[in-house]
C-alpha cells in the first residue's frame, strides 16, 4: 500500500542542500522523498517545528560478541534503566550497554535512522548480524576488524598486497560487513605476547612487519576495492600520555588517502604521564584542517558511568591496572583481540575532565563541520543518551563555561576552551550528525532530505536548551513511516543491515580451507553468513568512484 | 503528626512476593490516604494497588507502622531517605536496600539483601537477617556505603559483602564470608563466625568475639586492647543494643587479606 506523508511548514536544516531553515513542506511516498505528493496524504503539521534528516551514527558499539559480554559483565548496569514491555515494543534493560531492543528504541528517540557498529571480529560477525538483526528502528552495519589479523600479517610478510586484497574482499563478502576497521594495527597481536607496539615503525611479533606497513596496505586495499566508507582507524596507543605523535604519524602515513580517524579525543595527548598530562588538540585540529582526506568523530567524553569495550588489548590491561576495576580479556584466535573494563569519568578528576575539555576543543577547533562528527564512541567515553548534552555545549558557549567552572580546576589553565567562542549553529548540527558521517559513510541515500532520499526525518521542537530539543524528537520517521511521537517509540520497524557489495573471491577457497583447518576452531563452511540470515538487508555497491 | 498505619490482608494465600517500593516514608508523607490506597504495587508481573493488599489508618506522616505476616513482602523502604518505619512482624527481601537516611526497625526477622548498598540511616532488625545484609548487589563495586545494621539474631552468608563504609553489628551467629572484598567499614560480631571471613579484603575491620578460622593469608601482628572497641560498645549500650561485657578486652591482631593490600584487619578476643 502506498503510503504519503506531507510535512507542512517547517523548518528544513539539509546541508547537503544548503537548506538552513528554509520554511518548506516535505513530501515523502514509499518510504522515499518526493517533490511531490501523488494524490491524498496525511499531513503533519510542522509549524515552528524543526526538520533534519535522521541522524547517523557513524561509531558505535551496539552489537558483537564483545557487547553482549559487557553486558554480562556488568549486571549493576542493567538497573540504572529499565525499559518496560510495551504494546508492540520488547522490554530491556542497561544504561551503558543497552540491551538490543531497547538500543534501538533509545537510538529512534533521539532521531537517529542509522547507526554502524564499530568493530566485530570476522568469527564474532554471525553474533554481531544477530544482535543487529534485533536492533529495530535503525538501519545499521559493521566494520571487520582487520588490523591484526594473522593472515593478514603473514601476507605482508611475503609482500603479497593483491592476495591481501582478495582476502579482504572475502571476508567483506562472506561476511556481509560495510567497511575495514584497524584497532591499534600491530599493537593487539603484540598483545599476545604480553607487549604493544609503541610506535609505527616497530617490528611486530613473529611477521617482521610494523603498523605502518599494515596501515598502508589495508589503506591500500580499502581504495582499490572502492569501498563506500574509508579505511576506520582506531590508532596505536589510545589512552596513552603523549600518543599525539603516533596519531599525527599515523595521518603523515596516510597522506592524500580517504582516511578516518576514530574516536580522535583519545588520540590527542600530550605530556609524559597522567600527572603532566596536556592536550594536543591544537596540534591534531591544525593538521586535520589542512588535509582534507581525513575526516574524525570525536568521541566525547562525558561524565558517569562508561563501559570501555574495545579491541584494544593492551590498552585495557592498563585501565584495569590503573582503574582497579574488572576487566574481561578475550585473544580471538587468530584475528585479534577484546577487553572491557568498566569506568566512570569524574568531574573533578583532571585527566578526565581534561579529556572532556579535548573533546570539545576537538569539535571548535576544526573549521570544516564536515569532517568532524558527533560521537562518544558509545559506551567508551559514555553512553550515546548524552548526545543532546553535547549538542547543548557545543551550541551554548555560557553552558560551555559553566561546566568548566564545576570539573577539575586545573583544567581552567591547560585548555583553550575559555578562550573558544564559537558557537555551533542549528545548521553545523545536522552537519555533525547527519549530512557528514552520511557522506563520510558513502551512504548516498542518507543524511540528506532531497529527493530520493530514505524517508528518515527527525523532527523536533525548537527550545531554546538544545539539550531538551534534542532528547525527545517530536517525530520520527523511518522509511517514511512515524515511528516516534512525542519522544515515545509508537511503532516499531526492523530496520535495514547495510553491507558493502564486494564480488566474492572463491579461487583464494582452496588456500583458505587449508589455513582454517590448522588454525581456526570453526570450519571455512560455517564461516559465511548467507543472505537468508539478514532478513532485512541492502547492499551498498563499491568500486572506484569515476 | 501522627502515623500511617498499614496492615497487611494477606495475598489469598498466593507464594508471589510482592513489591512494596512505594511504601518510604518520603513517598507516603505527600499522600493522604485515599491516594496512599491507590499507590501501585507489583504482585509477580500483575500490578494492583496497595489498598487491595493493605488496609491504610492515618495519612500524610513520615512515622510507617506495618502489620501482619510480611515474610513475602520486599522492598519495604528501600531508598528511603527520612522518617521511620516500623515493622511488627518479619519481613521479606531487600529492606532498606539503598536507603540513605532514617531509620527502619524490624521486629522480627529480615530476608535477603537487608539494607544492601545502603548509603546512611540507621536499620536495626530484632531477629535475624538472611544472606548479603549489607552487602553489594550483584557486579557492584561497592556494597554498603555507610549507616548502621544492628541485628540481635544471626545473619546469612557474605554479609557485608564489598562493604565501603559503615557499620554492621551481629549479636548472633554469622555464615561464611562474613565481610568478603570488603573496601573499608566494621563489622562486629558477638556470636561466631563461618569460613573465610574477611577473605579478599582490602581495609576495614571485623571484630569477632568468638575463636575462627582465619584464612593463611592474614598474618596475626600484635596483641592489644584498641580503644575504638570499648568506644562502638559505648555508644551501642546507650542506643539500647546490649552487648555482652568483655572485661579486658585485649584482641588479637590479624592483618590481611595479604592477597589485596593488607591493609584491613580481623580482630579475635582473647579475654
Amino acid at each position: 500500500m502506498a503510503s504519503a506523508i506531507r510535512i507542512k511548514g517547517g523548518r528544513v536544516y539539509d546541508p547537503l542542500h544548503g537548506l538552513n531553515g528554509v520554511v518548506k513542506d516535505l513530501c515523502v511516498e514509499d518510504g522515499k522523498i518526493v517533490q511531490e505528493c501523488h494524490g491524498a496524504a496525511e499531513v503533519i503539521d510542522a509549524t515552528n517545528l524543526v526538520i533534519l534528516p535522521g541522524g547517523v551514527d557513524i561509531h558505535t558499539h551496539i552489537a558483537s560478541p564483545a557487547v553482549n559480554a559487557a553486558r554480562g559483565l556488568r549486571p549493576e548496569d542493567h538497573r540504572l534503566l529499565c525499559c518496560p514491555r510495551k504494546p508492540g515494543l520488547r522490554s530491556g534493560v542497561g544504561f551503558t550497554v543497552p540491551s538490543t531492543f531497547t538500543t534501538g528504541y533509545l537510538y529512534a528517540q533521539l532521531g537517529y535512522t542509522t547507526v554502524m557498529e564499530a568493530a566485530t571480529p570476522p568469527i564474532g560477525t554471525r553474533h554481531t548480524h544477530e544482535e543487529l538483526n534485533d536492533i529495530p528502528m535503525v538501519d545499521k552495519g559493521c566494520y571487520l576488524l582487520m588490523g591484526n589479523n594473522e593472515f593478514i600479517l603473514q601476507y605482508l610478510k611475503s609482500g603479497d598486497l593483491e592476495k591481501i586484497k582478495r582476502y579482504v574482499a572475502w571476508l567483506l563478502h562472506s561476511l556481509k560487513g560495510f567497511g575495514l576497521k584497524l584497532v591499534n594495527p600491530g599493537g593487539v597481536e603484540q598483545w599476545k605476547y604480553g607487549k604493544d607496539v609503541e610506535g609505527l615503525d616497530e617490528k611486530v611479533n613473529h611477521f617482521d612487519v610494523t603498523p605502518r606497513q599494515i596501515l598502508q596496505a589495508l589503506t591500500w586495499v580499502n581504495e582499490e576495492l572502492g569501498l563506500p566508507h574509508s579505511i576506520h582507524i582506531h590508532a596505536n596507543r589510545l589512552g596513552v600520555p603523549g600518543n599525539y605523535q603516533v596519531t599525527l604519524e599515523t595521518m603523515r602515513a596516510l597522506e592524500g588517502k580517504r582516511v578516518h580517524m576514530a574516536h580522535v579525543q583519545f588520540h590527542s595527548y600530550g605530556g609524559e604521564d597522567y600527572v603532566s598530562f596536556t592536550s594536543k588538540a591544537k596540534e591534531m585540529a591544525d593538521y586535520i584542517n589542512g588535509h582534507p582526506n581525513v575526516t574524525v568523530d570525536v568521541g566525547q567524553v562525558v561524565f558517569g558511568d562508561a563501559t570501555t569495550i574495545t579491541a584494544d588489548g593492551p590498552w585495557q590491561y592498563r585501565l584495569h591496572k590503573l582503574t582497579k576495576n574488572k576487566w574481561y580479556n578475550l585473544d580471538v584466535e587468530v584475528e585479534t583481540g577484546s577487553g572491557i573494563v568498566p569506568y566512570t569519568y569524574r568531574e573533578k578528576n583532571y585527566v578526565n575532565a581534561l579529556q572532556w575539555a579535548i573533546g570539545l576543543e576537538t569539535f571548535l577547533l576544526i573549521k570544516d563541520p564536515w569532517r568532524v562528527f558527533l560521537s562518544t564512541d558509545h559506551p567508551n567515553g559514555g553512553p550515546f543518551l548524552y548526545y543532546p548534552w553535547i549538542i547543548k555545549l557545543l551550541m551554548d558557549a555560557e553552558f560551555r563555561s559553566q561546566m568548566l567552572k564545576r570539573v577539575h580546576k586545573r583544567v581552567l589553565s591547560h585548555t583553550m576552551l575559555p578562550h573558544l567562542s564559537r558557537e555551533y549553529s542549528l545548521y553545523e548540527i545536522a552537519i555533525i550528525t547527519r549530512a557528514g558521517p552520511a557522506r563520510a559513510l558513502g551512504l548516498r541515500n542518507k543524511g540528506h532530505l532531497g529527493p530520493g532520499a530514505d524517508a528518515d526525518i527527525a523532527i523536533y521542537v525548537d527550545a531554546k536548551d538544545k539539550e531538551e530539543m534534542f532528547e525527545r524528537a517530536a517525530y520520527v520517521l523511518k522509511d517514511g513511516k512515524i515511528v516516534v511521537r512525542d519522544g515515545e517509540v509508537v511503532e516499531s520497524c526492523p530496520g535495514r543491515t547495510i553491507f558493502a557489495e564486494v564480488p566474492g573471491d572463491d579461487d583464494l577457497l582452496t588456500e583458505l580451507r587449508d589455513k582454517f583447518e590448522k588454525y581456526y576452531t570453526v570450519e571455512i563452511g560455517n564461516f559465511p553468513i548467507p543472505l537468508e540470515d539478514l532478513p532485512f538487508h541492502q547492499a551498498v555497491p563499491t568500486g572506484r568512484p569515476v | 503528626m501522627g502515623e500511617i498505619i498499614l496492615t497487611f490482608k494477606g495475598m489469598g494465600g498466593s507464594t508471589v512476593p510482592l513489591e512494596a517500593d512505594p511504601i518510604t516514608p518520603d513517598l507516603l508523607q505527600l499522600k493522604v490516604r485515599a491516594e496512599i490506597e491507590r499507590l501501585p504495587l507489583y504482585h509477580g508481573n500483575e500490578q494492583l494497588l496497595l489498598g487491595d493488599f493493605f488496609s491504610v489508618k492515618g495519612e500524610r506522616s513520615n512515622q510507617i507502622r506495618l502489620r501482619g505476616d510480611l515474610s513475602q513482602v520486599k522492598n519495604i523502604g528501600v531508598g528511603m531517605q527520612t522518617g521511620r518505619i516500623v515493622i511488627e512482624s518479619s519481613i521479606g527481601m531487600h529492606v532498606g536496600a539503598r536507603m540513605t537516611g532514617g531509620e527502619i526497625q524490624v521486629h522480627g526477622n529480615a530476608g535477603d539483601w537487608a539494607g544492601a548498598e545502603m548509603t546512611g540511616g540507621l536499620l536495626w532488625i530484632n531477629g535475624s537477617a538472611g544472606n548479603r545484609a549489607g552487602s553489594a548487589y550483584r557486579g557492584s563495586k561497592y556494597g554498603m556505603r555507610g549507616g548502621v545494621i544492628l541485628i540481635e539474631g544471626s545473619g546469612g552468608h557474605e554479609v557485608g559483602g564489598y562493604m565501603r563504609r559503615g557499620l554492621i553489628v551481629v549479636r548472633g551467629n554469622l555464615e561464611d564470608h562474613a565481610g568478603a572484598r570488603m573496601v573499608a567499614g566494621s563489622i562486629f560480631v558477638f556470636g561466631r563466625v563461618g569460613g573465610r571471613t574477611g577473605g579478599g579484603m582490602k581495609r576495614g575491620s571485623i571484630v569477632c568475639f568468638n575463636p575462627l578460622d582465619v584464612l593463611p593469608t592474614f598474618r596475626l601482628t600484635s596483641t592489644y586492647a584498641p580503644l575504638f572497641v570499648t568506644i562502638y560498645l559505648r555508644a551501642l549500650r546507650s542506643r539500647g543494643f546490649s552487648v555482652p561485657e568483655i572485661g579486658g578486652g585485649r584482641f588479637a591482631r590479624y592483618c590481611g587479606d595479604l592477597a589485596e593490600s593488607g591493609k584491613g584487619e580481623i580482630l579475635v578476643w582473647q579475654g
